[in-house]
């Protein structure tokens, strides 16, 4: 018997995700003259990309609840409920999104000419990758801090930087925290309760027809027949060994069955199920699974958990028996001593988000071209965690945080200062992600990893892509309320905006077709009911993303209005000798129309965000002054008493006399067991 | 009616009169215990019972030492008379035959075990008589049984031949020393990785033994009841193993050392050697012992061979550390007076233990037993943590390591950092976790205060220091802090943090101390002032140096990773200010890392520096590490990034040991 119904993720396990992970790192071997370096870094880069896209295109035979592929490289850590694994996974949305890193990757190393610095940026793009395909927080985590780490190298980077990169992992082991343990159960007067439900359960999956309950205890269900075939899939515990019956599960090749697998044959009716997962957990049960004859049977694990897909098949299993679709509830409902869990999870993978995209005040250097990799992951892990719809009025609040932070970063580029363009776009793709807009997420992290590729042209170049940023972020928005034709006209909008302003390179405008394509390509049938934002759908279906809510949706499309406005002043001060730039500009004049006002409240804002800056130079200054007076106070507390304590040392000779008896008696004493 | 009465009469006469119609006197072997050997799949083997009176004695239980509520063996371990009853009758002067087995399950993960089997008898002078027993895993040969303490006898057995060296040839100059010592410590380092790959994770305290595996045990001062009693569980293994490969790390960082090799090899094998001692000790004197043997040796190895005011530092670290061994030996002392009565390993009953996992079994919270005015139980978990705190360097009690470390030889230094102060930090597991579990669970939120004030104020200490070698053992004493909140915390994620903090802090720390020592050894200062530039002179020493600040800031892709991560995940659950000080803390660790260590590499060679008179036989610049040196360095920093990427290898061994740990500790069962 079915215990719950909903479209639970059946990965199929594969190398391809790890492939593509570490394709990148065979650019990495810098032997060789620099060309061939170059050459070999760019192959190993375009194979990762090429992979990445034949899976999407593939992946589109499948069932939506099977485009996905795993690779587990292993358990990190697990004790009790925890199991940290450690692995990566593809899904048409992983799939993009390592096609970006690829792209943006080899947009950088096709400007290098150093062999040390190609090897660095490859083995980086090796990291991002795991980053963009990891399956759960713990590769995240790492391949995001070796990311880091080697950006650091990669680029002149400040002390400030790595101690930013740390504050944002521990923000993500937080949240982390946070979410396994309420997943897992609830805090009751400050008391944490666990769930005392089973953690595995057979699943349905949504393709099944759902069962009716039987009202007649004289009709039974139908008998099955003999021989008849059922398939069992699992996606957890990766090493665990299945008993089926008291017996190793095999395969068709009648190779014992390791978690995780996928459509395993085994024989339609009951069983009773067993996973042996090794030291530091205790066996899971199930002790009856009913296996229907020709349907597909899945296991999944419920409660505590900290990998992403995971996290969405609980928040199904828990939500999906109502029949509708997952509300969250669950989550929503939780709290972390009196303030909401999903809030604070929310709050402090935003916080991380902020600070390994560099948003401001966390940048304290300019230039630093590679942390466009970083920056794409950043968005990641936004998107992946199906959590956006957790709390509405939380997820609210922190969409407009940081679209309001994209706004404060946006005028300091009036400044000058490229990389806070960088800084608008990852929070505003941040912003779309916890409103339940995954392309809004997708499209402004590409965008934001294309304009830093090219932040050598000069500011004013990131300024041209302005326009079309707003306009496909105004048509993924405006889709769930306006349908297609409003999307459509806006997306061309952006379109013919950026090839007036004639300044963009060869990767966005592959970008931007490649978007519109999938648009177009998509039913317009499901436009008319369809709530959610069009990408969710065609780029990551196995996101189960929330609707999106209106009002943050509205109020992060006025504000990237608002930032195409402040861009497109800037953009007046560059000289625009062509016909075709004039034409932009009176095609922009409502936007130029209210540029005295943004000029004004940019000055405004430049000046929080200088005194912002002022405030974390205050508390780098409080840091070490508190450390040197902690020092000072440990020579002076701690260490003074002992200051003198000065013994006489024994000579050599006469430590030559006491040093046999000691080491032969200390011998002697070791050996006592062999001669017992 | 009538044969209901006589029944039951002849019964009453059977049980009462029987025992006192047989008043024999028991006498059963004494000496090693009684080793089962393998026959067709079980493990077996017999030994007499002799009644050495003119009156019958009567038996009436023969049993192994172990049940269901105390688990000591493995399951299907039998204790029978030959006839297969487990009582009966000896006549006068008369023998019979005991016969144990052990049928192994097909999953048993128990290869090895020592315990007894107890015989009650009517001889009530001997009381409750126990034979003990013991069985070996026979795959790996004669070694296999003696894992341990082969590993911590090679170095002595190196200290011991160094000595006679020394007096033999009048001064110990040459070679010789420092071959002796690297063969040594080679083989340390073997044997400890052999013992490594024999041990399996998956035994659970449940399945007897206590948890511990590769247990060796001998009674060798039977008078006071002291054993050597060794074995590594989970918690102690993977810093076993670290240590060993410290070991030979070390020789090699000092392999060109000039003054008295001789001593200098021989003092350091001891220290070696005790420091293993102490974290595979389970009888407690031996494991004071060991802690004081370590002591002494680096005392006398800073004292004798450190540099800058080297005789300040060792006299602190004596101090501090001499009187931590003083309140450890105290606490010890009293649980051992205030414990039931035990047996050793061949049965001998002794009316106290010293036995760590026998005084485990003693509930001292319950007892009425008092010490210093205070219950027993508090008292000595006072003692014992202050003690253990004190020679772990934990804070408040750190304030002998950085100065230690910086007046020590790098070698010195690094076996100080893994050896010494992680056996003491084991201690607390033992003693202050396994044997007084209601005492931790009584003071977890004083201790984990004090952890996460450690934690944070070492951080911020570190970030005000300018010595580099300061700086990494403050990361060190913040990193303990860190396991101390873990522990604390009592949830079985935190604590694994915990175990992982012990290996991973103590490997970072002695790989900074190695890699400062060759910077130190070419540029004469480690002021983080003087030193810039790094990266450009000597690519290869800033690569060593950068990956063991970064493995001693704990950022991911090093082993100390795991650490922040589990505790943070851990502690979350029930002392979510805890684990914000932690994370917090975490942060603070990483500026105070990423400071110096940015100004180290990047820049250029200060002209003061470079025109210094260390750098005159190099024409200025700062030679690269030497073949020698990288083999000294390779192993810890390979071991750190290796499990930075790929933890299992620890955590997977610690996981059940920590489990079975959390279990006696945790006041409600969350995992």
């Amino acid at each position: 018997m079915f215990e719950v119904f909903g479209p639970i993720a059946r990965p199929a396990p594969g190398v391809l995700p790890l492939l593509l992970a570490l394709a990148p790192l065979l650019g990495a071997l810098a032997f060789g003259d620099a060309r061939l370096v170059r050459l070999r870094a760019l192959a190993a880069l375009a194979a990762s990309g090429l992979g990445a896209v034949a899976f999407f295109a593939w992946s589109f035979r499948w069932p939506a609840e099977q485009r996905l592929v795993v690779a587990s490289l292993g358990v990190a850590a697990r004790v009790g409920e925890l199991d940290l694994g450690l692995g990566v996974a593809l899904d048409p949305l992983g799939a993009v999104l390592a096609l970006a890193v690829s792209v943006v990757a080899a947009r950088l190393v096709w400007a290098q000419r150093s062999r040390r610095r190609i090897a660095l940026l490859c083995a980086m793009a090796s990291a991002m990758q795991f980053v963009v395909l990891a399956d759960g927080a713990a590769t995240l985590a790492l391949g995001f801090g070796v990311a880091a780490l080697l950006g650091g190298v990669l680029g002149r980077v400040h002390s400030a930087h790595f101690v930013a990169d740390r504050a944002a992992d521990v923000a993500w082991i937080g949240a982390a925290a946070v979410l396994f343990w309420t997943l897992g159960g609830s805090w009751i007067d400050g008391q944490y309760a666990p769930e005392l439900e089973p953690r595995l359960v057979v699943v349905a999956s949504a393709s099944s027809p759902k069962p009716q309950p039987v009202d007649d205890d004289d009709e039974r269900p139908p008998p099955i027949a003999r021989g008849a075939q059922s398939s069992l899939s699992f996606g957890g515990l990766p090493g665990a060994h299945v008993l089926l019956d008291g017996a190793w599960l095999r395969d068709a090749r009648k190779h014992a069955v390791v978690a995780p697998f996928a459509d395993v044959p085994i024989a339609a009716g009951a069983h009773t199920v067993r996973l042996h997962v090794g030291a530091g957990a205790d066996d899971y049960f199930v002790p009856k699974l009913d296996a229907p004859a020709n349907q597909p049977t899945t296991l999944a694990l419920r409660g505590a958990t900290t990998t992403f897909r995971e996290v969405g098949d609980d928040l199904v299993a828990r939500d999906a028996p109502d029949g509708v679709a997952p509300g969250w509830s669950a989550l929503a409902r939780r709290n972390f001593f009196g303030v909401s869990a999903a809030a604070i999870v929310l709050a402090l993978l935003g916080l991380g988000l902020a600070a390994r995209a560099r948003v401001a005040p966390f940048a304290p250097s300019t230039n630093e071209p590679a942390r466009a990799l970083a920056a794409l992951g950043a968005i990641v892990v936004l998107a992946r965690l199906p959590i956006g719809g957790a709390a509405p009025h939380a997820a609210a609040f922190i969409a407009g945080a940081l679209a309001l932070a994209s706004l404060l970063a946006a005028t300091v580029a009036l400044g000058g200062r490229a990389s806070a363009i960088l800084s608008a776009e990852i929070a505003l793709a941040g912003a779309g992600a916890i409103a339940g807009a995954p392309a809004l997420a997708v499209v402004h992290a590409s965008l934001a990893c294309v304009l830093l590729a090219r932040e050598s042209d000069g500011g004013v170049a990131l300024f041209a892509l302005a326009p079309t940023r707003a306009a496909f972020a105004g048509a993924c928005m405006a889709l769930p309320f306006g349908g297609l034709p409003a999307a459509l006209v806006l997306a061309a909008s952006g379109v013919a905006s950026w090839a007036l302003a004639r300044r963009g390179s060869g990767i966005a405008s592959g970008a931007i077709a490649g978007a519109l394509a999938l648009a177009l390509a998509v039913d317009p049938r499901t436009f008319g009911s369809a709530l959610e934002p069009l990408a969710s759908r065609v780029l990551a279906p196995s996101l189960r993303s929330a609707p999106p809510a209106a009002a943050p949706s509205l109020a992060i499309f006025g504000l990237t209005l608002a930032i195409v406005t402040f861009a497109f002043a800037a953009s007046r001060r560059a000289p625009r000798p062509t016909t075709a730039a004039r034409a932009l500009a009176i095609a922009e004049a409502p936007a130029r129309a209210t540029s005295a006002l943004a000029r004004a409240i940019a000055a405004a804002l430049v000046e929080l965000e200088t005194r912002a800056a002022a405030l974390v130079r205050a508390a780098d200054s409080l840091v070490r002054g508190v450390g040197s007076l902690a020092s000072m106070a440990d020579e002076v507390a701690l260490v003074s008493p002992t200051k003198h304590a000065r013994f006489a040392l024994p000579s050599e000779r006469a430590l030559r006399y006491v040093l046999v008896p000691v080491a032969i008696a200390a011998a002697a004493l070791f050996a006592v067991p062999w001669a017992s | 009616m009538g044969k209901l009465i006589g029944v039951w009469l002849a019964f009453a006469i059977l049980f009462f009169a029987g025992p006192s119609m047989a008043r024999g006197r028991i006498v059963v072997p004494r000496g090693a215990p009684l080793e089962l050997r393998p026959a067709v799949g079980n493990y077996e083997a017999s030994f007499d019972v002799k009644n050495d009176s003119d009156d019958p004695l009567w038996i009436s239980r023969i049993a192994p030492r172990t049940d269901a509520d105390d688990v000591r063996l493995p399951r299907r371990v039998t204790a029978r008379f030959e006839s297969g009853q487990t009582s009966g009758t000896i006549p006068p002067h008369g023998t019979a035959r005991v016969r144990v087995t052990w049928a192994p399950d097909r999953d048993t993960h128990v290869r090895s075990f020592y315990g007894h089997v107890m015989i009650t008898s009517t001889d009530e002078s001997a009381g409750e008589v126990a034979v003990g027993i013991a069985a070996h895993d026979k795959r790996l040969g004669p070694l296999g049984k003696h894992l341990l303490s082969t590993a911590v006898l090679l170095p002595l057995l190196g200290a011991a031949l160094l000595a006679l060296f020394l007096v033999a040839s009048g001064g110990g100059r040459g070679r010789q020393p420092r071959v002796v010592a690297l063969v040594m410590s080679l083989a340390c380092a073997a044997v400890a990785l052999a013992a490594c790959a024999a041990f399996d994770p998956e035994l659970l305290r449940a399945e007897g033994g206590d948890g511990f595996q590769l247990v060796e045990r001998a009674a060798f001062a039977r008078s006071l009841g002291v054993e050597m009693f060794l074995g590594v569980d989970g918690v102690s293994l993977p810093l076993f193993v670290v240590c060993a490969i410290a070991a030979p790390c070390g020789v090699l960082a000092a392999w060109e050392q000039r003054q008295s090799p001789a001593v200098f090899f021989a003092l350091y094998m001891l220290l070696v050697g005790a420091s293993l001692g102490a974290i595979v000790a389970l009888d407690g004197v031996l494991f004071v012992f060991c802690l004081a043997l370590a002591l002494a040796a680096a005392f006398l190895l800073v004292g004798l061979f450190g540099r800058g005011d080297a005789r300040a530092a060792a006299g602190r670290m004596l101090v501090l550390g001499g009187a931590g061994l003083a309140l450890v030996a105290l606490a010890l002392g009293a649980l051992h007076g205030a414990s039931t009565r035990t047996f050793l390993v061949d049965g001998s009953p002794m009316p106290h233990a010293w036995a760590l996992p026998e005084l485990a079994r003693v509930d001292f919270f319950a007892s009425k037993a008092t010490l210093l005015g205070g219950s027993l139980a508090k008292s000595a978990f006072v003692l014992s943590f202050v003690g253990l705190a004190l020679l772990g360097a934990v804070f408040p009690f750190h304030a002998w390591l950085a100065s230690a470390l910086r007046s020590a030889p790098p070698a010195v230094g690094a076996m100080i950092a893994v050896g010494l102060t992680r056996a003491a930090l084991v201690g607390v597991l033992r003693l202050d976790v396994a044997v007084l579990p209601e005492s931790l669970r009584w003071a977890a939120s004083a201790v984990g205060a004090l952890g996460a004030a450690g934690a944070l104020y070492a951080a911020f200490v570190a970030v005000g220091e300018r010595n580099f070698v300061s700086i990494a053992s403050f990361a060190a004493v913040s990193v303990s802090g860190v396991a101390l909140v873990g522990l604390a915390s009592l949830s079985p994620q935190a604590m694994l943090g915990s175990v992982s903090a012990l290996a991973t802090s103590g490997a970072a720390l002695a790989a900074a101390v190695l890699a400062l020592g060759a910077l130190r050894d070419r540029t004469g200062t480690l002021e983080a002032r003087d030193l810039r530039g790094l990266g450009i002179e000597a690519p290869l020493l800033a690569c060593a140096a950068a990956v063991a600040a970064l493995a001693c800031g704990a950022v991911p892709g090093t082993a100390g990773f795991w650490t922040t991560w589990l505790v943070g995940l851990g502690a979350v659950v029930r002392e979510p200010g805890l684990a914000f000080a932690v994370l917090a803390g975490a942060i603070v660790l990483a500026a105070s890392q990423a400071i110096p260590l940015v100004s180290l590499l990047r820049g250029r060679l200060p002209d003061a520096l470079r025109r210094s008179e260390a750098l005159a036989p190099h024409g200025g610049r700062i030679p690269d590490l030497r073949p020698r040196e990288i083999a000294a360095l390779a192993p810890l920093l390979l071991l750190l990034l290796v499990l930075g990427f790929w933890p299992s290898p620890l955590l997977g061994r610690a996981a059940n040991t920590v489990r079975d740990t959390n279990d006696l500790v945790s006041p409600t069962h969350v995992e």
